[in-house]
């Protein structure tokens, strides 16, 4: 009995035994308790950041009408335009079962392996941020300078995941203040704020944001990429034209829109005051912006001879994919355009292995037509070259030669176009140059051969094709070279821009135009862009060129001309997707079918038909909007779905 | 420090027993001598032999029946055996006391091994413990695990494959009793010792002395927070006082596959892969063109330029050769016993071993294993026991596939997995100029990569693993009667180490194909490395790659109080025992997984019998785990049964010639289990934050040079989580008629409540980086085990044992954390549903065409219509909109078909015996069960990772085409791509009513015919025993499957299950 009592004692007295915890494991506060630590989490914060350079995160390069992909697009799930088996938004898959592109969840990828970075995560990991940095008694090591800037950053960072999910959804719930875990269950259920409570919000944060930011980076080797002030002020612009373009501002379709409490989410009626704020914002983006330094891009030359025709084709090109050029408000060095990007727009210019050169990326032929004729008039408008028969084909002449293979038969339609058009689109018998011409200069140098079984052609059963015969050009370096083993393709890659001046120019215009009329800077900020890529200003072309001269006196003719200009500019970057919805456009463009070339055919004139290869399906006012996941609003019954889903 | 301390204590305690119990070693001993028959005058093996009043002084009688044990002169022996009756023999001083056991007896009497290793006679039993007998065990196969289904009531048992090294067959007790992500199968235990399933495969029946399964609360509520899913028990045997004895077994054996996968002929391969293509796309381009299909069908085709591969025949052998060698050598003094045994067993897989290399990568498995158990008297009243085990494997075979994959599974794969038309498996080395390599055959596939070569992926290199668990144990035990008779006490620690290495060698092979150059057949090398080499580059010499490289180490003590005796009519008997283990891995990932599992305990035991009529038992642990916070550390587990023999009721007397034995039992109580949730998740406690996770850094500079790491939760700290609790409740009844027929019914129902699951309100909004978890679900399982057997000697030689084994365990899901659906989707709910349950689409029919699939509800966000380049269509699986919303989506999936672990396993056999012969079959059934054939693992054309699928000759048979529109056919509409309408697995790993089959199967599973020579005959070569047998395994089986065998499931694919011609003979000198 005795001996039992020890054993008893022994048993139960050893609770010890059972702590083997030793202390210092890692929790939340170890991230707050010196400067290099929290420097992880304001990263962290960072790491949200939509993955825009990486063609499966970008949701409008390919879930809209402006890159079609073949049927299957291997290797390349990309849930914006769809896979062999799953329709994605571009293909008339999105549902409200499994959203395509889920940003509230984070699902870029259905499920996928890089599907981690859900924005309200996001918005949760500022909210600790802020809450910790804050506080003068953590991470005392930190400069309260360095703390300010810290702090503005991460707050323009919140305002942005929040800005992000309102350009998807419309009115969102906002989380200024991270719930705590153990909260109950209706402390959890938040639900959508109306539409101008958004806003009012977001702006809110980027005005706190903004004057703590740097105006301009100075220590480019370890912080160019960080937020700065031109690029709060661009994100703040941005919200205001959203807030103010058709599809939010007084839309019909919304107005009976409520939450389970009878609250009105979206504005009952049309507020033209928010025109001028956007015009006053972006204004204010593009002064702190050229205040810092950036101008529109011009490409300074290199050692090879070429001619001005190629030296102005490469200033439009390297517009995008040099690397931290100067009209670059904001480029993410976390999302480079590199090898995913660019071999997906890249032809077979020579034996290289088609895993290489990718070229899925195919522009429809509607976009083809949508830019300017070589007098920087629309095809359709211009009274002295006719495009009525751009179908038919004809041989290429000597001073063609640097942009269309000199004897080369192709289609009248890629004769006699605006710089730009042979700047961002490569196609049969369009001259590719890069920095590894074989010849040393722009003559007898990369030519395009696209028809059946020429190198660029669709050969490859298994889905590195082009389905229209019209290749993304725009989103390749020009110093991508061919190495010599292994027929690869090494590209230089570019962080991605998020913002370029010309968008701003553009916002600009547009919110002007619609605020004020075409007054002096709408023409203005259009014509920048337009010197730049070689076209003569909107009243001299149009007076000039157009069977329509007045068109750019009017606000409704020049909301036209400015809406084609920014289609063209701000092609093949996801902007389309965005711009169509914002203007309520997308029902009448995405519906109008996808066309291209017949590039399953080896002879020109069988070539050189136009063949329908889909036909689009965009519902209105249903998908203007994403839909919220159904699972998530059966856990939280507060929310509510948005319209037709 | 503090166990040091606390072992150094129970240590002095332990000592002062031993000086204690010397100073009062007085009595006196002698050491009897004997043979145990059988009636029939056969020598009896593995009897107990056992001084009625200390039980524990015992011994097992030898293969020639003998035995010798040290006793007090006055003593009386008992005899008993599982099958016979139990004798009892007064010693009286004899030196020599024989004894014949009648065979048409019981396992009433049998000595049951019980929790800690406490032996208690079955009819003072109340629990439900179920006993085999090791002999029935005994099979050609060197994996112990797979003879279980069929022979242990209230045990699910079945095997997925048969490559040596792999081949374990899974097992639940009482089938599955939890859900979710914890440990759902039972703690092993031999001779105390914690087991992985290996272990117990490892181990030799011959070695075997007691095997016993705990099913109940009372049996396993000691073991506390480690026994909610059972306990199987095992005792080793060990060496008995006399004369040095002997054993050994070897054996040959043949085995080969039940089944292989048929493939359709090359020419309908091709014929097919055309259809396949066009039929999608009417511009594809033909995959094969007529003057090929003509010219490979043509009889005297050359197989170098018209491949015509069937690479099963190719790698597999029709059979392979595998030895089995144990010997035993058991013997001792009355101070000193011993049970040496030795195990060398090689194990051969059923590929081809081509001469090509100097190495061999045929799957070949050889573990040997030695075992000294070494029983000493150190005083009168204290024994010890020290035993050392160490045992290990040697593995060569196939390089192993990715994420795991076995190496043997992996051939059979890449088979399927394969393209047979387009290269053979290797050009003749006379086709070279410079053959210094082989020349294995390839081509270039349609996305520009090579083809998947199966007979290069076997030969081309081999991986090897050295897997070794040494154990050490000591067991000291102190008669304790100088305080009060009945009382002893014992001390038990282990230690044990385990370790395990793997490393692959292969070269890149260098493929070739075939070219005309001037009319004359030459070879092209493909992966040459120069310009226009394709795929990886071939090296003619070996590279290398370490694969893992773990050591576990545990250390684990207990000490215990036992007390027993009999007041008159009252018997009484107790336990204590206190227990501590300690775990460390050496080979892990983050600091929380790095640190030691721990286990502590206390455990009790009480017992009262009355007149051998009235039983009670109350049982109970008091346990504690490392993982959970302070608070909800500790977990209290008691239960208590009650048994009454009714047969030994006065009242009763009449029917006992006919009733011989009728008890009944009842037990009740809690058990629980630690093992929950993911084994990732060590301390639910605390939080777990990765200081510096890359995917969740940053990057910035102008040449994308300063990066940091960021920060993740993956874990939130939640102090309440705590065990899993199982409620149970067990009622059971003993029955014995005729002095032959034996039968014993249990049937139970478990509660776990308490098991983990994440929670489900907290919306996505919460922006939460780690699930919340909980210990908020329920489920319940419920069942009945039945065991019979039959004995009978017949007179003149004849003599039959027949037993029979039916366990049906069924589950249901009590309360599941999981959204409140709408009253259209009340199916999407778990609740009710077994606990294995499968759910997925109901698959109507194919549709008709285009048409119907474009005027159906949209599948899957697909686009119906093939001719319109949709992604489905006429020939397509057609769902049922289930909640009627107009779209088939995941709301649409219902539980289907039977859980995937079987409802019922059966199994029944018998023995005759005609004076030295003996045949026995057994017979092995499983029912209640679905499994789902992934069909993207035989999807005919498919490129599947550079591999291209083959043609099974089912689907040939049977598939939808334009031409023969089978709604019903097997396989849908082919295609060159998978088709994510017809095979969701491409999606979280969804399935349908399609890809559904039976599981049920009944085996032949096991025939032996063995010849005993009487002792006279053997005699002259100086053997005491011999036994020559013919035994084969798995003859035959009867499923409506076909495809492979069902026993094996939805991994078909794999290496199949072996059946096995044994020839063996054992003999003791």
């Amino acid at each position: 009995m005795v001996l039992g009592i020890i054993l008893v004692a022994a048993g139960t007295s050893c609770n010890k035994y059972l702590d083997i915890v030793p202390d210092n494991i890692a929790v939340i506060d170890n991230a707050f308790t010196m400067r290099t630590e929290a420097e992880k989490y304001l990263f962290t914060c960072y790491s949200f950041l939509p993955r825009n350079g990486d063609p499966v995160y970008n949701i409008g390069l390919l879930g809209g009408d402006e890159i079609w992909l073949p049927r299957n697009p291997r290797d390349l799930d990309a849930y914006a335009w769809g896979t062999l088996n799953i329709s994605g938004i571009a293909t008339g898959g999105q549902n409200a079962a499994e959203p395509r592109l889920d940003a509230w969840r984070g699902w870029w990828q259905g499920g996928g392996p890089g599907d981690r970075y859900g924005l309200w995560k996001a918005i949760r990991n500022c909210n600790i941020f802020l809450e910790n940095v804050k506080d003068l008694s953590k991470v005392r090591d930190l400069r309260l300078d360095e703390r300010t800037r810290w702090i503005a950053e991460v707050t323009f960072l919140k305002a942005y995941y929040h800005y992000y999910l309102l350009r998807m959804y419309g009115p969102i719930p906002l989380v200024d203040v991270n719930i705590d875990i153990s909260a109950p269950e209706e402390e959890v259920r938040i639900k959508r704020k109306p539409f101008d409570e958004c806003v009012n919000y977001i702006s809110g944060l980027l005005d706190q944001a903004a004057p703590n930011l740097p105006p301009v980076i100075l220590d480019r080797s370890t912080e160019l990429g960080r937020i700065t002030r031109p690029i709060a002020l661009a994100i703040k612009a941005k919200l205001w034209l959203l807030a103010a373009s058709p599809l939010f501002n007084g839309n019909p379709d919304y107005i009976n829109f409520k939450d389970k409490d009878g609250v009105n989410l979206f504005p009952a009626s049309y507020d033209a005051a928010k025109w001028d704020k956007a015009a006053e914002y972006a204004k204010a983006a593009i002064d702190a912006a050229e205040a810092a330094g950036h101008s529109l891009h011009r490409f300074l030359g290199t050692t090879f001879q070429l001619s001005d025709t190629t030296l102005l084709q490469l200033s439009i090109r390297t517009s995008m994919t040099e690397r931290w050029s100067t009209e670059h408000v904001w480029a993410n060095p976390n999302s480079r355009a590199g090898f995913d990007m660019q071999a997906r727009a890249m032809p077979k210019l020579a034996a290289e292995a088609s895993g290489q050169a990718r070229m899925q990326f195919a522009a429809p032929m509607k976009i083809v037509e949508m830019f300017y004729s070589s007098h920087g008039v629309p095809i359709n408008e211009d009274k002295l070259i006719d495009f009525s028969n751009r179908y038919t084909t004809r041989l290429a002449v000597s001073s063609e030669r640097f942009y269309i293979k000199e004897g080369y038969e192709t289609a009248r339609i890629n004769f006699d176009r605006e710089p730009r058009f042979y700047a961002f689109l490569g196609f049969d018998g369009g001259v590719w140059y890069k920095y590894d011409s074989p010849s040393n200069t722009d003559e007898n140098t990369w030519v395009v051969e696209a028809k059946y079984t020429q190198a660029s052609g669709a050969t490859d059963a298994l889905g590195f094709l082009n389905e229209t015969g019209y290749f993304v050009k725009k989103l390749v370096d020009w110093n991508a070279t061919h190495t010599n083993s292994n027929q690869g393709i090494n590209y230089r890659d570019y962080p991605w821009p998020e913002i370029r001046l010309p968008d701003l120019y553009l916002m600009y215009a547009e919110a002007l135009n619609e605020s004020q009329g075409p007054i002096g800077d709408v023409l203005v900020y259009l014509d920048k862009i337009r010197t730049r890529a070689g076209l003569e200003g909107v009243a001299a072309a149009w007076s000039k060129y157009s069977t329509n001269p007045t068109k750019y006196t009017t606000k409704d003719g020049m909301r036209d001309i400015i809406h084609q200009e920014r289609g063209i500019e701000l092609s093949f970057e996801g902007q389309r997707f965005w711009d169509l919805r914002r203007w309520k456009k997308a029902a009448e463009s995405i519906n109008q079918a996808i066309t291209g070339w017949s590039v399953y055919q080896d002879k020109t004139p069988d070539y050189y038909r136009v063949r329908t290869i889909y036909t689009q399906n965009f519902v209105s006012p249903r998908d203007y909007l994403w839909p919220i996941r159904i699972d998530d609003l059966r856990v939280n019954p507060n929310l509510v779905q948005n319209p037709g889903w | 420090m503090l166990i040091r301390i606390y072992f150094r204590c129970l240590l002095a305690v332990g000592l002062a027993f031993f000086i204690h119990g010397n100073a009062c070693a007085q009595q006196q001993n002698i050491v009897v001598k004997g043979v145990v028959t059988t009636d029939a005058g056969a020598a009896l093996a593995n009897a107990t032999v056992f001084l009625k009043s200390d039980s524990t002084r015992a011994t097992l009688t030898g293969p020639d029946g003998g035995y010798q044990l040290a006793v007090p002169a006055n003593g009386t022996l008992i005899f008993s055996a599982v099958g016979f009756a139990r004798t009892e023999r007064a010693i009286q001083g004899e030196p020599i006391i024989n004894a014949s056991l009648t065979a048409q007896t019981t396992t009433i009497d049998e000595v049951v091994i019980t929790a800690f290793g406490n032996k208690q006679k079955r009819s003072s039993m109340v629990s439900a413990v179920a006993t085999i007998n090791p002999e029935e065990l005994k099979g050609p196969t060197s994996n112990l695990t797979t003879m279980m289904a069929g022979r242990v009531g209230g045990m699910i048992a079945y095997q997925r494959s048969g490559e040596p090294g792999a081949d374990n067959a899974q097992f639940f007790i009482r089938g599955l009793g939890t859900f979710g992500t914890g440990k759902q199968d039972p703690l092993i235990l031999i001779d105390g010792i914690e087991s992985s399933n290996t272990d117990m495969a490892r181990l030799q029946p011959d070695d075997i002395a007691a095997f016993s399964v705990l099913r109940d609360a009372t049996a396993s509520a000691v073991y506390g927070a480690r026994g909610a899913n059972g306990v199987v028990l095992i005792t080793t045997k060990v060496g008995a006082a006399g004369k040095t004895k002997f054993t050994l077994r070897s054996e040959v054996t043949a085995s080969s596959n039940t089944r292989n996968f048929q493939f359709a002929d090359n020419i309908t391969y091709m014929q097919l892969a055309n259809e396949a293509a066009l039929t999608r796309n009417p511009l594809a381009p033909l995959p094969y063109l007529q003057t090929k299909i003509d010219a490979t069908a043509r009889p005297d085709a050359d197989p170098l330029l018209y491949p015509n591969n069937n690479w099963i025949e190719q790698l597999v052998k029709d059979y392979t050769v595998n030895t089995r060698n144990n010997l035993s050598i058991a013997g001792g003094s009355e101070k000193a016993r011993y049970y040496i045994a030795g195990t060398f067993n090689v194990d051969n897989g059923v590929l081809k071993a081509e001469k090509l290399n100097n190495f061999n990568s045929n799957v070949k498995l050889i573990n040997y294993s030695v075992r000294s158990n070494v029983d000493l008297k150190l005083t009168r009243t204290t024994d010890a026991a020290v035993r050392v085990y160490a045992q290990f494997d040697d593995y060569k075979g196939p390089l192993l596939g990715a994420n795991g994959e076995n190496g043997g599974s992996r051939i059979f794969r890449t088979a399927i997995w394969a393209n047979p038309v387009m290269f053979p498996a290797i050009y003749p080395s006379s086709m070279a100029e410079f053959p210094t390599h082989p020349l294995f055959g390839n081509a270039i596939a349609p996305n520009g990569g090579l083809y998947v070569n199966p007979y290069a992926e076997m030969v081309k290199g081999y991986s090897e693993y050295n897997r070794s668990n040494v154990q050490a144990q000591i067991e000291l035990k102190q008669n304790l009667n100088a305080i009060t008779r009945g009382l002893n006490a014992r001390l038990m620690s282990y230690v044990r180490r385990e370790s395990y290495l793997s490393v692959s060698r292969n070269y890149n092979p260098y493929y070739y194909t075939t070219q005309l150059t001037d009319g004359e057949v030459t070879l092209l090398r493909l992966n040459g490395g120069g310009l226009g080499s394709i795929g990886t580059v071939g090296t003619e010499y070996l590279n290398f790659s370490a694969g893992a490289r773990d050591v576990l180490a545990t250390f684990y003590t207990e000490a215990a109080l036992n007390y027993d005796r009999a007041f008159g009519k009252h018997t009484v008997g107790g336990m204590l025992i206190t227990t501590m283990r300690n775990y460390v891995s050496g080979n892990m990932s983050s600091l929380q997984l790095s640190l030691p599992a721990r286990n502590q305990g206390l455990s009790g035991r009480f017992n009262y019998g009355y007149d051998n009529r009235y039983l009670a038992e109350f049982n109970f642990g008091y346990n504690g785990s490392e993982r959970f916070a302070e608070n909800s550390r500790f977990g209290f587990f008691p239960s208590f049964g009650l048994g009454y023999v009714v047969s030994n009721e006065k009242f009763f007397e009449p029917l006992t010639n006919v009733i011989n034995n009728f008890k009944l039992r009842a037990t009740y109580g809690f058990v629980g289990s630690d093992q929950i949730g993911n084994a990732a998740d060590r301390f639910f406690y605390l939080s777990e934050v990765g200081m510096n996770n890359a995917d969740y850094g940053a990057t910035f500079g102008e040449l994308y040079g300063y990066n940091r790491p960021g920060v993740l939760v993956s874990r939130y700290a939640n102090p309440n989580i705590t065990w899993e609790k199982s409620e149970q409740i067990n009622l059971g009844m003993d029955l014995r008629l005729f002095k032959a027929w034996e039968l014993n019914v249990d049937v139970y129902r478990n509660k776990r409540t308490n098991i983990l699951s994440g929670r489900t309100y907290i919306p996505t909004t919460m922006g939460l980086q780690a699930n919340i978890i909980a210990n908020t679900n329920e489920g319940q399982s419920e069942g009945v085990d039945v065991m019979t057997t039959f004995n009978k000697d017949f007179g003149g030689g004849w003599s039959t044992q027949l037993r029979g084994n039916f366990t049906y365990a069924t589950s249901k899901v009590l309360k599941y954390d999981e959204p409140t659906y709408g009253s259209n989707e009340w199916y999407l709910s778990r609740v009710g549903n077994s606990m294995a349950q499968r759910y997925g689409y109901i698959a109507e029919r194919l549709f008709v065409d285009d048409y119907e699939a474009m005027n159906s509800p949209i599948q899957f966000g697909g686009t119906p219509g093939v001719a319109n380049g949709g992604s489905y269509g006429g020939g397509d699986i057609k769902y049922r909109d289930v909640n009627n919303d107009g779209v088939i989506d995941n709301r649409d999936q219902v539980a289907i078909g039977f859980p995937t672990s079987p409802e019922i396993i059966y199994g029944f056999g018998g023995t005759i015996a005609y004076k030295s012969f003996d045949l026995s079959v057994f017979f092995q059934g499983s029912a209640r069960s679905s499994f789902f054939i992934n069909s993207e693992n035989i999807a005919p054309f498919v490129f599947n990772n550079g591999s291209q699928n083959a043609l099974l000759q089912v689907i040939a048979d049977s598939y939808w085409s334009e031409e023969n529109r089978n709604l019903y056919a097997m396989w849908p509409r082919l295609s060159q791509n998978f088709v994510n309408n017809n095979s969701r697995e491409t999606v979280a790993g969804e399935t349908s009513t399609w890809w559904m089959r039976n599981g049920s199967f009944l085996r032949f599973k096991n025939a032996e015919l063995g010849f005993n020579p009487k002792p006279g005959m053997i005699k002259r070569f100086g053997l005491t025993s011999m036994r020559v047998y013919l035994s084969a395994t798995n003859l035959a089986v009867w499923s409506k499957f076909k495809m492979w065998d069902p026993e094996m499931g939805g991994s078909g694919l794999g290496y199949p299950i072996q059946g096995v011609y044994n020839f063996g003979l054992q003999i003791a000198f």
